[in-house]
């Protein structure tokens, strides 16, 4: 194989895991951005809820045996729920204190602990994985991709756009950005917060739900399984200016085709430490992420 | 003589240029009064010239002949250019006296305690020495203030609003305050809505309006300036419109 | 003065006797970890209490301070007395290099920045296979032996007191620390930055004095707990552990010299009560912390004063006669 060829497969790898990996942060912190910027807090449990999610979809479509639509619409549903719960139990008490952004730290990584070792008495320590959307293989620039995989890059941009239009469209999707923008405006123009606050959760929770199905079926299932995505897409948010939804799908591309590109050159160790190690630098270069202003 | 020399300093927040080049000197032991109408910039002409948060966008601050310009906000302080802020702030867990300590610099000598007390007592709070901060009264928490600014071993005392918030009784003994302090050989800037009070205090009165020096000069002079009149009742109109 | 010392004479007295007391060696083991925890998040009460600075990194300092004594008493064939010293300059120089970027930030980013150096360490330790035994821990750290005396005769007690020994130290130090023109400042920082600041305290040398002074209890106690365990885990700088400190520290009432050792010492007989409980031990952990957050913000410190105002209202209540 000549040079030309060898980085042409280089290229298409690194492509098609980059676009996987990009697919999934997006879905993922998307949520996170959207309670950043609807309460201004950073939701730990975030992954948790994802995990949760997987579980779910888990017991219904397989151990129940009632087929993924059920088990998709079990798991938005309960990871829905969890998110109105974080919201109404670790978040909406300490709204009125001063250093809430610390506090709800250390309320949503109660919330983490708590999911986290829930599904670990609920389902166990035994590694558990869905089965795959679409069967199949799919060719994306040369490269074999499963049909699976090739879903998750479809419809994760999709759900960004509706995403943004029922943000930018529907009186609800207003009235969040409303209330984020000015609390006490909203309130005189007839929106409640509390509602607007419950229902941008919800979203969000779900989302990481989706995305808990999604992820569910390529990597084991396990407790824990929220970690790592969760401190991905903080990066991506981080990134991307915290909260604007245009920056995190940017922050998301940049992040996930950096990994794919690192981890074919790097490696996967030095890729992780790589990642922290840049987004440490952005945090004191940039705060304010590469999108955001000054 | 000049002692704190501020020239053709500017500062911008985005498109609001909140300070347009002003200029002017604060003499060695005078008391000098910064007026002008709400918004003119005079907090913020305090905030840039300690760098709290940070310093100006463009011009000079020479403090006796040494450029702050390279300086941290910190040894600003330690060159010798103290303020206090609007608002009676304390550090409500310590102790009135570890309020004074902590701005004491080093090398006072042997016994900084009795330094410091002695520092209270010159305004009235050796009594509470060891009472936390956040328990004592609002004059008294304003006395505080300028005692951890006079602990600061200042030359340049910047005051911004001294009586805010002060009943009349108060009023005529922060005004011996300020005396009682410019006699110690330091300079004063104060910023003060009470009229009587900054026309009694300031030798020198120095107005800004939209942030420019308006008017400078003996304060009888510059009070009848039909360009300060104006500045004041313009911005009074405005108000009421 | 004499009064004030009968607390903690009782305390380090009784501490003392425990060994007298029992022999179990489970026990043992548990009060050992709970005394090193006390160690380790006392020192995090440095930044996090008196300076009011988020250092979600201190439990890699402990981590740190584990491996670098590991390595060097191990691979390096250090003798094992250096394990301490090892532990705290590694810790130390972590802190130090953390608190670099902390300096620039605020609020949440330094939440995540520090948050970020631990999981960078973490990706490292598993990197460095070789160095460090990668995901599997780095294990058969020699034990800790002075004089021809190994530390795991006598059934580890000799464990015991080197940590009940740490806990001493650090409540001299800490309350020192609290006591001094240093402490002041680190408190005056939290209170009021900008007013600090304007008062001639140097933000940078303050904040990174802090941060090394904080820094020295995780690396004496990672340094004794790698030395008595005889490994070093990469679950070390995970979530549970962080979450575990976390909830000692807010049990017992942050920013006072003896909340964090209570709580230290109370969540640990209390966690070990709730065994039985499997996984479910850490549901209740979890719903301890939001309600510490929730209804009792100063934790166990908070007690003695809230049951004084309600001495003081009950006694107001007696002695002022009824409005008609």
């Amino acid at each position: 194989m000549d040079f030309a060829d060898g980085a042409l497969s280089a290229f298409r790898a690194v492509f098609a895991s980059g676009l996987v990996l990009s697919s999934l942060y997006v879905m993922i912190a998307a949520g996170l951005a959207l309670v950043w910027s609807t309460l201004g807090i950073f939701n730990f449990a975030h992954g948790a809820i994802m995990v949760i999610g997987a579980y779910v979809a888990w017991t219904v479509s397989i151990d129940l045996g009632l087929g993924q639509v059920a088990g998709l619409v079990a798991a938005l549903a309960a990871s829905a729920l969890i998110g109105v719960a974080v919201n109404r139990l670790l978040v909406q008490p300490f709204l009125a204190q001063p250093n809430i952004i610390l506090i709800t730290v250390m309320t949503t990584l109660s919330g983490a602990f708590f999911l986290e070792n829930s599904a670990l008495l609920i389902w166990g320590p035994r590694i558990k994985q869905l089965e795959k959307i679409v069967d199949g293989n799919v060719f994306l620039a040369g490269t074999a991709i499963s049909g699976h995989e090739a879903v998750i890059i479809v419809v994760a941009p999709l759900m960004m756009l509706a995403l943004w239009a029922f943000l930018r469209f529907s009186w609800t999707g207003k009235a969040i950005r409303a209330v984020a923008q000015n609390r006490e405006f909203a309130e005189l123009s007839g929106i409640r917060p509390e509602r607007m606050y419950a229902i941008a959760f919800a979203i969000s929770a779900a989302l990481a739900g989706f995305a808990g199905v999604m992820l569910g079926a390529i990597r084991f299932i396990t407790p824990t399984l929220g970690a790592d995505p969760l401190i991905k897409a903080m990066i991506v948010v981080i990134l991307g200016g915290l909260g604007s939804i245009p920056g995190t799908i940017l922050g998301a591309y940049l992040v996930g085709f950096g990994e794919a590109v690192s981890t074919y050159f790097l490696g996967a160790y030095w890729t992780q430490a790589m990642m922290f190690f840049v987004f440490i630098l952005i945090l004191v270069i940039r705060p304010n992420g590469l999108m955001g202003r000054e | 003589m000049s002692l704190l020399t501020v020239s053709n300093v500017t500062k911008s927040f985005g498109a609001l240029r909140a300070l347009r080049g002003v200029s002017f000197d604060v003499h060695r032991g005078e008391v000098l009064g910064l007026a002008g109408p709400n918004g003119s910039g005079k907090s913020t002409l305090f905030n840039v010239l300690t760098k709290i948060p940070v310093g100006p966008d463009s011009g000079r601050v020479v403090l006796d002949g040494v450029d702050l310009s390279g300086l941290r906000p910190h040894q600003i302080v330690r060159q010798g250019l103290a303020r206090i802020f609007q608002t009676e702030t304390d550090f409500g867990a310590l102790t009135v006296i570890q309020n004074v300590l902590v701005a004491l610099p080093r090398g006072i000598g042997r016994d900084v305690r009795l330094y410091a007390l002695n520092l209270l007592e010159d305004f009235g709070l050796a009594d509470q020495a060891d009472r936390p901060a956040s328990e004592i009264g609002v004059f008294d928490r304003k006395k505080l203030m300028i005692a951890t600014a006079m602990a600061c071993a200042p030359r340049v005392l910047l005051l911004d609003e001294p009586a805010a918030g002060l009943s009349k009784p108060e009023v005529g003994a922060m005004a011996k305050l300020i005396k009682q302090i410019n006699r110690q050989d330091v300079a004063i800037v104060v910023i003060e809505h009470v009229m009587p009070l900054l026309l009694d205090v300031s030798e020198r009165l120095v107005v800004l309006d939209f942030g420019e020096v308006l008017a400078e000069g003996l304060p009888g002079e510059v009070v009848r300036d039909p360009k300060v009149i104006e500045a004041y009742l313009g911005s009074e109109a405005q108000a009421h419109a | 003065m004499t009064r004030t010392l009968v607390f903690p004479a009782l305390f380090f007295g009784a501490l003392a006797l425990l060994p007298l007391m029992t022999d179990d060696s489970y026990v043992r083991h548990i009060a050992i970890i709970a005394l090193l925890y006390a160690v380790v998040v006392s020192g995090w009460n440095i930044t996090l209490g008196f300076g009011g600075v988020f250092n979600f990194a201190h439990l890699a300092l402990f981590a740190i301070a584990a491996y670098a004594t590991g390595i060097l008493t191990k691979t390096y064939d250090w003798p094992s007395w250096t394990g301490i010293p090892v532990g705290i300059g590694a810790s130390v120089i972590a802190a130090l290099v953390v608190c670099l970027p902390v300096l620039r930030l605020r609020g949440i980013y330094v939440i995540l920045v520090t948050f970020g150096f631990g999981q960078l360490c973490f990706q490292f330790v598993l990197n460095q296979r070789e160095l460090t035994g990668g995901n599997f821990g780095f294990v058969r750290i020699p034990p800790l032996k002075l004089f021809d005396y190994s530390f795991r005769s006598d059934g580890g007690i000799g464990y015991y007191y080197v940590a009940l020994l740490l806990l001493l130290i650090t409540v001299v130090l800490i309350h020192r620390f609290v006591h001094s023109p240093f402490g002041w400042r680190v408190m005056a920082l939290r209170e009021n930055e900008p007013y600090a600041v304007a008062r001639g305290i140097a933000l940078a040398r303050v904040r990174l004095s802090t941060f090394a002074f904080s820094a020295i209890f995780p690396g004496a106690a990672g340094a004794v707990y790698a030395q008595y365990v005889r490994s070093a885990s990469p679950d070390m700088f995970g979530f549970s552990f962080l979450t575990i400190a976390l909830s000692m520290l807010l049990l017992g009432g942050v920013g006072t010299i003896w909340g964090p050792i209570v709580g230290a010492l109370v969540f640990s007989v209390f966690s070990e009560l709730m065994t039985p409980l499997g996984p479910g031990r850490y549901l209740v952990t979890a719903v301890v912390i939001v309600a510490i957050l929730r209804f009792f913000p100063k934790g166990l410190s908070g007690i003695p004063e809230a049951w004084q105002t309600w001495r003081k209202r009950a006694h107001a209540g007696r002695d002022v006669a009824p409005q008609p």
